[in-house]
This record gives structure tokens, sequence and C-alpha cells, in this order.
């Protein structure tokens, strides 16, 4: 089921596209965080589209927890630990971006990198294996029984 | 595991009497409950909130506990409690909580009270988390606990106990489709006409929502008069005839098989090749795609929907039909258990399109429909009437905007919602099922 086909997505469409970019931001994170551990060195361009998807995606990050703050009904849907996550990502962004931009700062980024990988498995972020599954699941339910895709007759 | 009494009255006085043995029996039940698909939904709910709208409960109330990752949060937290380490380590952190006479009667509240198991929520997550497997699950713990609301409990007792949920005799069955035999004669007035009962090695076993013959009679002639036009090979089962499986909604999987098994058990006794089901959301959802689950086992024959079968009638020309018969402007109401959750998207819209002059669609439409809020066993709790009537309002304002005088349902819970959101809110809108608008648009020699 494509974004624009869920009502959801339409009716909070600048937090689904902040929560589109803060990802987008992490696999940037991580891709950067690969190319220092490895040594390996990027081109210009792809420095800057690495830099660019960090920058925005700390900015949703930020943006999404003020968001989880502010709004009465998801602050008190939320448990610590959905601010912690936030909190954690959001610096791992901050340092991946300070780390693409300034070599002092990768020491930093590949020791609070060792922290957020032994936090995943203990946390929320552990979402982020589950997620693939889910959907796995969602496309078998409503696929087997015909819903989605939907078949529509005009007869 | 049975909708229990183990301790009769009402249900907060059932609910005191808990004690601590009771509720480790029922952390016990909710782990062999959870496979591995639920665990993955539990784990990843990320509570963003982006569901909330998705629920009519929420869109009349506001409330957070409306809010589809509220009540999903109420299962995860005892989850987490009990089967995660981080939960068991940091419960504060997790959000992880015990499962006690507090945490269960939310669970009661929310889970039976304010949830439909409509599926629009699962349609709306990010995650894809299907949220109504889930509260069902839930419900099958309340249900070992004996906290089912009493209607509910009592309607699924009535079922296990007589064989259907309206408690009609064998003899009053076979009474009433010989009345109703007679009424189709006199309609078509062809003395050949039939509601065949027992008919064995007949094509079709026709299974009825037992609020037909007790509520509603005129329905079953409808279908009558359909199967005549078709000129179809079909039978009625004199033992086993009701398509309803209310333990669906009290999440009873042991005794929502043994009642599904009985349909079942009708097809190999009559040796029928296809079983049919009346227009009934959720006993379509049942017999369809929850019961060779429930029992454990292929179902070694067809199972379609009456409008699946009417409408290959019209495609194959099989029947004649005048849409001039329907004159008023007809809307349709896509039940929640039938549509979203059962795949029946496009045949009623075929008859319909058929039968009637003016149809309009509602918007949203198809699997995206809001729900009318009679599904999820609602009817039957009489506890959390005022707050189903409530959430109605969604419903009824989405009917008054097609500006239709008619509203047509294929489901029998829907068409009871639907009349009393009629009354409720005065719409003025007649209310009636798909099939009984099909019948009137027959084109037969005798009418």
């Amino acid at each position: 089921m494509m974004p624009w086909e869920k009502e959801s997505a339409r009716l909070h469409l600048l937090s689904y596209l902040a929560g589109v970019l803060y990802h987008l931001g992490i696999f940037s994170g991580f891709a950067v965080l690969f190319a220092k551990v490895v040594d390996l060195k990027m081109p210009a361009w792809g420095q800057i589209i690495f830099r660019f998807g960090l920058g925005l995606g700390l900015l949703s990050g930020l943006g999404l927890l003020l968001k989880r703050i502010l709004m009465p009904n998801v602050r008190r849907l939320s448990r610590p630990d959905d601010f912690g996550a936030n909190v954690f990502v959001d610096v791992f962004l901050a340092a991946a971006l300070a780390a693409s931009l300034d070599a002092r700062a990768v020491t930093f980024l590949l020791g609070y990198s060792i922290f957020l990988f032994l936090y995943i498995p203990a946390g929320k972020i552990r979402h982020c294996v589950f997620f693939f599954y889910s959907r796995v699941l969602f496309g078998w339910f409503f696929g087997r029984r015909g819903v989605l895709p939907p078949r529509r007759e005009r007869s | 595991m049975s909708p229990q009494p183990p301790s009769p009255g009402p249900l907060p006085e059932r609910l005191a009497r808990l004690g601590p043995e009771d509720f480790k029996a029922a952390v016990r039940r909710l782990a062999k409950a959870l496979d591995g698909p639920s665990v993955v939904h539990l784990e990843s709910c990320v509570r963003c909130g982006l569901c909330a709208e998705s629920c009519h409960y929420f869109l009349d109330d506001r409330d957070l506990k409306s809010i589809p990752a509220y009540k999903l949060n109420l299962i995860i937290r005892v989850f987490k409690k009990y089967f995660s380490r981080g939960g068991r380590l940091a419960p504060g952190w997790t959000g992880a909580k015990n499962f006690n006479r507090q945490e269960a009667g939310e669970w009661v509240d929310s889970l039976f009270g304010r949830c439909t198991l409509c599926g629009r929520c699962v349609l709306n997550c990010t995650m894809g988390i299907n949220i109504p497997a889930l509260v069902r699950k839930a419900r099958g713990v309340l249900a070992s606990l004996g906290l089912v609301p009493d209607g509910l409990s009592s309607t699924v007792e009535m079922a296990r106990d007589t064989g259907n949920n309206m408690g009609i005799s064998k003899e009053d069955w076979v009474e009433t489709v010989a009345w109703l035999e007679d009424e189709l004669r006199a309609d078509l007035r062809d003395p050949g006409a039939r509601l065949p009962l027992d008919l064995k090695g007949a094509d079709i076993l026709y299974a009825v929502n037992p609020r037909e013959p007790k509520f509603y009679p005129l329905t079953l002639t409808a279908v009558g008069k359909i199967f005549q036009a078709a000129k179809e090979s079909w039978t009625l089962s004199s033992s086993h005839f009701d398509v309803t499986n209310y333990a669906y909604f009290t999440g009873d999987d042991e005794l929502a098989g043994l009642l599904a098994s009985r349909l079942k058990k009708a097809m190999e006794e009559l040796k029928a090749k296809t079983l049919v089901l009346a227009e009934c959301g959720h006993g379509f959802s049942s017999n369809r795609w929850e019961a060779p689950e429930w029992l454990s086992q292929k179902i070694g024959y067809e199972v379609k929907s009456i409008l699946t079968v009417t409408a290959e009638y019209i495609r194959r020309g099989r029947i004649r039909l005048d849409p001039q018969r329907n004159l008023e402007t007809v809307t349709l109401h896509d039940p929640c258990q039938l549509v979203r959750m059962g795949g029946i998207v496009e045949d009623q819209r075929t008859i319909l399109r058929h039968v009637v002059k003016n149809f309009v669609e509602m918007t949203p439409n198809r699997e995206k429909n809001i729900c009318c809020g009679g599904g999820g066993g609602q009817l039957s709790m009489t506890e959390f009437a005022s707050r189903r009537k409530s959430a109605g309002r969604v419903k009824s304002e989405q009917i008054a905007r097609t500006k239709a005088q008619v509203v047509a349902a294929p489901c029998h819970n829907c068409l009871d919602q639907l009349a009393e959101l009629n009354r409720h809110y005065k719409l003025g809108v007649k209310v009636k099922s798909v099939i009984e608008l099909a019948a009137d648009a027959l084109v037969m020699s005798g009418i």
C-alpha cells in the first residue's frame, strides 16, 4: 500500500515525511560510519549527498522529538524508551555529520556507535529489524485475502 | 478453553474475585496465544500515533484510550513485563507492567469496549501491525479469566449449547423453512418453488444468519428467489445452519473451531460442493479465512459469500434483473469483516449496479470504509452501548453526506447497527440488505 493511498500518511503528511527523512538520514549515517571504519574515500559529491541526508535526518529527528514532547496524546502514548531512542539516534546523526565535516569527530562517532549498536537489541530501536517482517506479514495477510492490491471492477 | 463461568455475576464482581494465581494463569495463556507473527507485531509499534484517526472511536471522542496504538500498547506492556529481557530489567524505561486486576479491567474496557476489530488501523499503521489479531488474542486471555462481557458471553454460550446463536430449535427451524417455502411459492406463483432442506448431493449448502429466520424471514425467501431464478442446485441443512461465530469476537479459538466445525460437518453429511454464506461479515471471515486455522486442517470445499454467487449469476446471465424496480438512491456500507478483512469488495457493487437505478458510493469506501460500530461483538455488549452509538456518529455523517434514501449493507450486525443509527441520528433512510434489493429487482415469470 503506497503512502499516498494511506489516510494516516495524508492526514499527517509532515510527520510522515519527517519519518521518511529521518530514516534516510540514519542510512546516510550508517554509510558515513562504514566509510570511516574501512577508511573509504568518498567523492566530493557523495559527501555532499550524505551531509545533506544527515542534516535533514537530524532536523527531522529533532522535529519528531518535539512532536512527541508537545503533542499530549503522543506524549502520553510514549515511554521513556521512545524519547531515549530518538535522542540516541539524533546524537548518532549529529556525530556522523560532524565526522563527515571534521576528522576530529571520527573517534567520537566510532565510540558512540559501539554504544548505539549495543543498545539496539535492548530497546525500541530494534523495530528496525521487525519492521521488515511486519510489512511482509501485512502483505501476506491482505494479499492472500484479495484485499490488496485493490482490484476494481467496472460492470 | 471456553467462555468461563468460573465466577458468575456481573463483570466488576468477577474481576474483583480474581487473585494472583488467576493472573499468572492468564499470562501463561497469553504466552500460548502469542505466535511468531504476534511477537513481530508487538515488537514493531513505535507509538507514532498516526493510527489515531483511523479509529471511529477516536474520531468521535478524541480520547487517548481510543487510539489504536494505546489499545495495542496495553498488550505490549504486559508482553514486555513477562516476555522481554528489557521489560524485566527496566520496566520503567520500557513501560512494562504487571498483569493484575487493574490492568485486566483496562483491557476489558479498551479491548472489548473500544474496538470492533474492524482493521482500519492496520491499513493505516506505518508498520502494518495487525492490531485486531492481537486484540483477539488478548480477548482470549480475558475469556480464560471469565471476563467476557455478559451479553457477548451468553451469545457464544447459546451457540455452543443449542447449535445457533438465537437458540432456534431444530423443530422451529424446519417449520420456519416450510412456512417460508409456502411464502416463496405464493410470491412466485410457482407450486414447484422450493427451499430445499437436507438435499443430499446439492451443489450448494446455504448457511444463514439465525437472525434471518428469527427476525427477517423474508431475507431467506429473497435468497430462495435468486436460487430459483438461477435454477441452482442448493439446500439448507436442518441440523447446522448458523453462519455466525461469536467466539471469533471473544478470541476463544477452541470454541470458534467447534462452531466452525459444524458447517463442515453439514457439508460432509450432505456431500455439497460449495458452502455459501449468508450476508454476514464476521461469518464470512470466520468460515472462509479463520476456520482452517482453528481446525488446523484444509477445508475440502469452496466457501463463498452469497454476494459472490449472485454476482456470478449476473455476469453469466443466469438471472434477469430490472433496476427500475429500485428507483430510490442507494448507497452501500462496506462491512469491515467482509470487505477489508474478507476480500469481498466488488461483488456487492456488481449486484447493486444491476439492481438499483441510482447507486452512490460513500467516501471513503471499499477497504478504506469506516466501521459502522456494530462489529466486534459490540451489539451484544450492552455495557458499551452508549459508546457504540456515539462512535457510530462518524458512519451516520458519512451516510448523510451521500443524500441516499436507502443504505444497503451485506451484514446483519451492520444492518442492526445502521438501523439503530438511523433512529438515533434521525437519518431518515431505509436500511436494507443487498440480497433483498436484488430479489426485488428479479425478473421471473411469476413476478
